[in-house]
């Protein structure tokens, strides 16, 4: 049993990560052991099973978990001013206030609360009075634990260099008023965005979706790590969890494979996936 | 460009129905314009032969009549009149002139060339004065000379082309035009004696036929004119007079055509009309060998061919009928089974370059290439949708790739100065241990050297420890011996106060000054002994003292280098201490920028991977439009 190839098999089916991005750093792991210590070091891993933490500690440092507040403003931007208002009436339409959104890959939580900043931005503009009667939810998912409890944790401070608040647009300012004219270097969620949002330590290539009838998915430049075939079955799961008509927004530098269920729309700055479908009341 | 133009002159259609047209036409046309020309060249033809026969006939019948005056000289010469004196030769001339009426003039001169008689009337009659020529010479004119010479033989006369002759020209007032018939008079014994000469007047020979005929000719056609030329090409006469100098007046005949005796031709007159020229050779008739003239009739072709315009002018009317009806044939059938099909596709193909694509194509069933065209349309129109989708996801892509390639640089930056940072802290963390080294080192070699200092000033001490005894020693001994010093230092002042009083007493005796001088020798002597212990002592003290005090001094060198040692051991521990505290700060530093670069690495990882797909993407495309561009499907 070749170890490192193994490991890297073993990384590809549990988590998705594909070869080009796990080989370097098995090499790395494994380098400094001997042929005996590294066959019982994966022989270990295989046995444990992929919820098991010592697994997930081992899958930590694989993980890529770059995310910062608002990123990609240029989506974020048509979307909450041309999608949201359009899947606030569609919703309005049939009967039902509620409007959930799951973002897949949520790493330490920043998009998250960029979300539910922005939905309930959209909702006092598009609702008014009426906001309060509408059940928002967001859920963020994540492979990483650690990830998962620093989401949880709503505080995110600021540091130099790349930071959680490097690219904060125009529109998003607001939220950030106190961090950004530096009186303070913490940001903490409010009570109400922590009511609205929940995280979910979940593994997208294994485990169902943590919801079904989602009228907004968030899946961002997570599926240029997997290899082709589990993207296909991803976006085959995440178009599954959407509801008729609902939307997912990939990242720019990500590929919808499997459009035909799709229509495509766009302000030529910003593409994003409604499925098709009418909402049945 | 509209769109409307499709349908109008630049469109398909129109091409077609004009390609019908000549193909239709063009044959028809050709056909039509050879038939014509085939007719128009038969009917020329016919025209001209029939002209030249006429004109054939004219210049006979001229010719005709200029034989018998050919032969009339020939006839008076026999006359009576001819060999006779000048009134009966006048007499006689003036009966030929008046009955024959075609002569101006008639002449008789002798063998001499002198004038005998000349007629003296006109052919009307009327008195015609010729006295002034009689008895003048003709001798050197060439119709005397060639008569009297003999050259004019048996049954022949002088004939001369049309001249202006100046006798005839004076008499007359005129031109003088008349032709030259003349004949020898011959005696009974056949000697030329006179000669008789005839000036045929032009005007009324000639043109009277002419004029006859000129009329004949008007009948046909206003336009004809007539022509007499000479062998030489001049113009001898001219019918219609009016026409002289007009366009329509033939005022010369191509030399070259003087080789053939008649002909026909057919050329453009100056007003632009088509002519047909026709023309014959006086052919002389009988011994009359005439002077190879030639008789032109020109007409205009046109009125010449009467009938064959009608026929032309139906023959365009019924082709202009036909093309109208081709036309109209043409463009229905063209138009719906090519132009409307074609139009249909090349809109929808010029929406599809607009990027709508939400038509059907039913004319993908043809057979034809217009459904080839149809069904390559389709391949195109699913690849453009596909196109379409892929780049638009890419442009965002490379757009975010960009951004991700500026984070890299951004990172890269961030990097750079950390690693500063770093390489910094670093390099004062290697000062630092350095210091904190040569530190050690120094108190390593203070300690070593304190540690000899203590050795020094233990053995030092060690030496010190007896000198000190002896110095006590010595010290005690000073002490008794100081006591005894004392001692004596009392006795002798004692001594001293009994010397003293002894003195005042025995100021008579001194004997109780040898017992004081004895007392104090021997406390003298004592005193010396004494001095020379202590001397000695102090000697000894003295060598001790040395000796203690370079004991001492070596044992405080010692100490004092101990404690100069531990003086700067002390700094060294402390600089230490400090260089110490400088490395945790230093450490938490590096710690704090490691942490950056471990953020930095992961950012720059997800760019790279955004910035692969993007590649990913941007080659699929590209890879998808070649198969569009070889005209494949996927």
């Amino acid at each position: 049993m070749n170890p490192a190839e193994t490991l890297i098999d073993t990384i590809a089916s549990q988590a998705g990560l594909r070869e080009e991005i796990s080989r370097p750093k098995v090499e790395q792991l494994l380098a400094p052991m001997d042929f005996g210590g590294r066959l019982a070091f994966v022989e270990r891993l295989l046995r444990a099973s992929p919820t098991d933490r010592e697994w997930l500690e081992f899958i930590e440092p694989f993980l890529i978990h770059e995310t910062y507040f608002y990123r990609h403003p240029s989506q974020l931007q048509y979307l909450g001013q041309n999608v949201l208002p359009a899947l606030f009436e569609e919703r309005k339409k049939s009967g039902r206030k509620v409007f959930r959104v799951w973002c897949a890959g949520c790493s330490s939580g920043e998009e998250v609360y960029t979300i539910g900043l922005m939905l309930r931005d959209a909702l006092r503009s598009f609702a008014q009075a009426d906001a309060a009667a509408w059940e928002t939810s967001v859920i963020g998912t994540d492979l990483s634990p650690d990830m998962i409890q620093k989401a949880s944790m709503g505080r995110y401070t600021v540091s130099s260099g790349l930071n959680s608040f490097r690219d904060i647009p125009a529109f998003g300012r607001q939220h950030f008023e106190a961090v950004l004219s530096q009186q303070t270097t913490t940001w903490t969620a409010d009570e109400g965005l922590r009511k609205s949002t929940s995280f979910q330590q979940r593994n997208l290539l294994k485990d169902p979706a943590p919801a079904t009838d989602i009228d907004l998915i968030l899946c961002r430049n997570i599926l240029i790590y997997f290899k082709e075939a589990d993207v296909r079955a991803i976006l085959t799961k995440l178009e599954g969890s959407l509801r008729p008509g609902g939307v997912l927004l990939l990242g720019p530098a990500d590929t919808m494979r499997n459009a035909d269920g799709f229509d495509m729309l766009s302000d030529g700055r910003a593409l994003l996936w409604k499925k098709k479908g009418r909402l049945s009341p | 460009m509209s769109d409307q133009t499709k349908y109008g002159t630049k469109g398909v259609g129109f091409k077609v129905v004009i390609s019908g047209l000549l193909i239709a036409l063009v044959p028809l046309l050709a056909c039509s314009f050879i038939a014509i020309r085939k007719s128009y060249a038969q009917r020329e033809v016919a025209e001209g032969q029939e002209l030249m026969g006429s004109v054939e006939q004219i210049a006979d019948k001229i010719d005709r009549l200029l034989f018998e005056r050919y032969g009339d000289v020939q006839a008076f010469v026999y006359h009576p009149g001819a060999s006779a004196d000048r009134d009966t030769a006048t007499a006689a001339a003036n009966f030929f002139t008046k009955s024959y009426g075609y002569y101006d003039l008639m002449v008789l001169a002798d063998a001499t060339g002198k004038v005998l008689a000349a007629n003296t009337a006109d052919p009307e009659g009327k008195p015609f004065d010729t006295s002034s020529l009689i008895g003048t010479s003709v001798k050197g004119e060439p119709w005397f000379e060639d008569s009297i010479s003999g050259k004019i033989g048996d049954g022949q006369s002088y004939s001369g082309d049309l001249a202006s002759d100046a006798t005839l020209a004076k008499l007359m007032r005129g031109q003088g035009l008349s032709l030259n018939f003349s004949a020898p008079v011959i005696d009974s014994t056949g000697k030329i004696i006179r000669v008789w000469s005839n000036r045929v007047s032009w005007e009324r020979s000639i043109r009277e036929v002419l004029g006859g005929l000129d009329q004949t000719f008007k009948a046909r056609s206003k336009n004809a004119s007539i022509l007499i030329v000479s062998s030489t090409g001049k113009v001898l006469e001219e019918f219609p007079k009016s026409a002289v100098g007009t366009g329509t007046a033939l005022s010369a005949f191509p030399v070259a055509r003087m080789t053939e005796k008649s002909g026909f031709y057919t050329e453009d007159g100056a007003d632009g009309t088509r002519q047909i020229v026709a023309y014959a050779a006086f052919p002389g008739f009988g011994v009359y060998k005439g002077h190879n003239w030639r008789l032109v009739v020109r007409e205009p072709l046109t009125e010449a061919m009467g009938e064959p315009r009608q026929l032309r002018n139906l023959f365009f009317l019924l082709i202009g009928a036909a093309m109208v009806g081709i036309c109209l044939a043409t463009h229905q059938v063209v138009t719906r089974l090519l132009v409307t099909p074609l139009g249909d596709i090349t809109g929808k193909t010029s929406r599809l370059t607009k990027g709508d694509s939400s038509f059907e194509l039913p004319e993908a069933a043809r057979a034809d290439e217009l459904g080839e065209l149809a069904r390559a349309l389709e391949i195109f129109r699913r690849n453009a949708g596909k196109i379409r989708t892929m780049t638009t996801q890419t442009a965002l892509s490379v757009d975010e790739a960009s951004t991700a390639i500026g984070q890299i640089s951004d990172g890269a930056r961030l990097q750079t100065t950390q690693l500063n940072q770093i390489s910094t802290a670093i390099g004062e963390s290697f000062g630092a241990i350095k210091l904190v080294t040569q530190n050690a080192t120094a108190g390593r070699q203070k300690a070593e050297h304190a540690s000899s200092s203590v050795e020094k000033g233990k053995a030092a001490v060690g030496d010190l420890t007896p000198i000190v005894e002896a110095i006590a020693q010595n010290s005690r001994k000073i002490n008794q011996i100081t006591q005894v010093i004392a001692q004596i230092a009392n006795r002798t002042h004692i001594l001293s106060l009994n010397a003293a009083i002894e003195a005042a007493r025995a100021g008579e005796h001194g004997k109780g000054f040898v017992v004081v001088a004895q007392e104090v020798g021997k406390l003298a002597e004592s005193s010396a002994q004494n001095a020379r212990q202590i001397a000695d002592i102090v000697e000894q003290a003295a060598t001790d003292s040395q000796r203690g005090m370079e004991a001492a001094g070596t044992v405080s060198g010692a100490m004092q280098e101990i404690a100069s040692a531990t003086r700067e051991t002390t700094e060294s521990v402390r600089s230490i201490a400090v260089a110490m505290d400088e490395q945790q700060a230093t450490l938490a530093q590096i710690n704090g920028n490691v942490d950056q670069l471990r953020n930095i690495a992961m950012a720059n990882t997800a760019s790279s991977e955004e910035i692969t797909a993007t590649m990913v993407q941007l080659s699929k495309l590209s890879n998808d439009t070649r198969l569009i561009a070889e005209f494949k499907s996927e």
